[in-house]
């Protein structure tokens, strides 16, 4: 591997990319976990037993109330990456595009590559990280999970707690 | 690898790269229940400007740039980029 090609190792946009798909790719990974808590919990059976005195004279009932947990409102916890920034030092290079492939990227006129300044970067190019490009990407989310909440709603409206005696 | 290109071609392949980086995140992400966007992306870019063939020459920071012409620390481009909804041209009286 020549210099010039192992110091260009990830294409500008490519890196910015993966990197954004990453965080997509981990928040994916928390809901899934999630619609497998509100799944376990929707087939969960909670009853609750009282019991209740009524008229004169008292008389006394066992009752019970009964539904799935998501109709009591217990729910899973969502963990959600609210923002996040990534802060990476980089070593920008630049090369003519030459590809004749359609697409956006091929009607620029040059690619710009991103090496991240580790270690090895310095200790083989003897070069500093105070020289080196930063980037500072924030990232939020768009859109939050509103239809995934909708559909908790709807469980619950659609099985609500049943209240009924039991002696 | 080339040292040297025009300001006007660096910022914008800059900015290109970035629109087409978003762009894919958003087709490869299409369907998901939560996608991430980047609302604000910062450029440090320590690099040597010069006046070269009528125009301003960038050579951003490298090894190559470094060990080969002892440049490229000298200047500084920060550049703040801001997401923009698509289609918004920011004409209050155009309507679509």
């Amino acid at each position: 591997m020549s210099v010039a090609q192992e110091v260009a190792n990830a294409p500008f946009d490519e890196m910015i990319r993966d990197l954004l798909l990453a965080m997509v790719s981990a928040q994916n990974e928390a809901n899934m976990a999630f619609i497998a808590g509100v799944k376990e919990l929707s087939d969960e059976t909670v009853t609750i037993s009282y019991t209740k005195t009524t008229g004169t004279p008292p008389t006394t009932e066992t009752r019970e109330i009964s539904g799935n947990a998501l109709a009591f409102g217990i729910l899973p916890t969502l963990l959600q990456i609210q923002n996040g920034i990534i802060e990476i030092k980089m070593a920008v290079t630049i090369t003519k595009n030459t590809s004749v492939s359609v697409g956006v990227k091929a009607k620029a006129k040059f690619l710009f590559f991103s090496a991240s300044v580790d270690a090895k970067y310095q200790n083989s190019y003897s070069y500093k990280a105070e020289a080196s490009s930063l980037i500072r990407i924030t990232v939020a989310p768009s859109p939050p999970p509103q239809p995934l909440m909708e559909a908790i709603k709807t469980i619950a409206e659609a099985a609500p707690p049943v209240d009924k005696a039991t002696t | 690898m080339i040292p040297f290109i025009s300001l006007r071609d660096f910022l914008e392949e800059i900015a290109m790269n970035l629109n087409v980086a978003m762009d894919e995140v958003l087709e490869k992400s299409k369907g998901m229940p939560v996608t991430f966007v980047a609302p604000s992306v910062e450029l440090e870019l320590p690099c040597t400007i010069r006046y070269e063939s009528n125009s301003l020459q960038v050579g951003p920071s490298n090894a190559f740039i470094s060990n080969y012409y002892g440049l490229g620390n000298d200047s500084k481009i920060n550049i703040h980029f801001m997401l923009k909804p698509r289609g918004d041209n920011g004409n209050k009286n155009c309507r679509a």
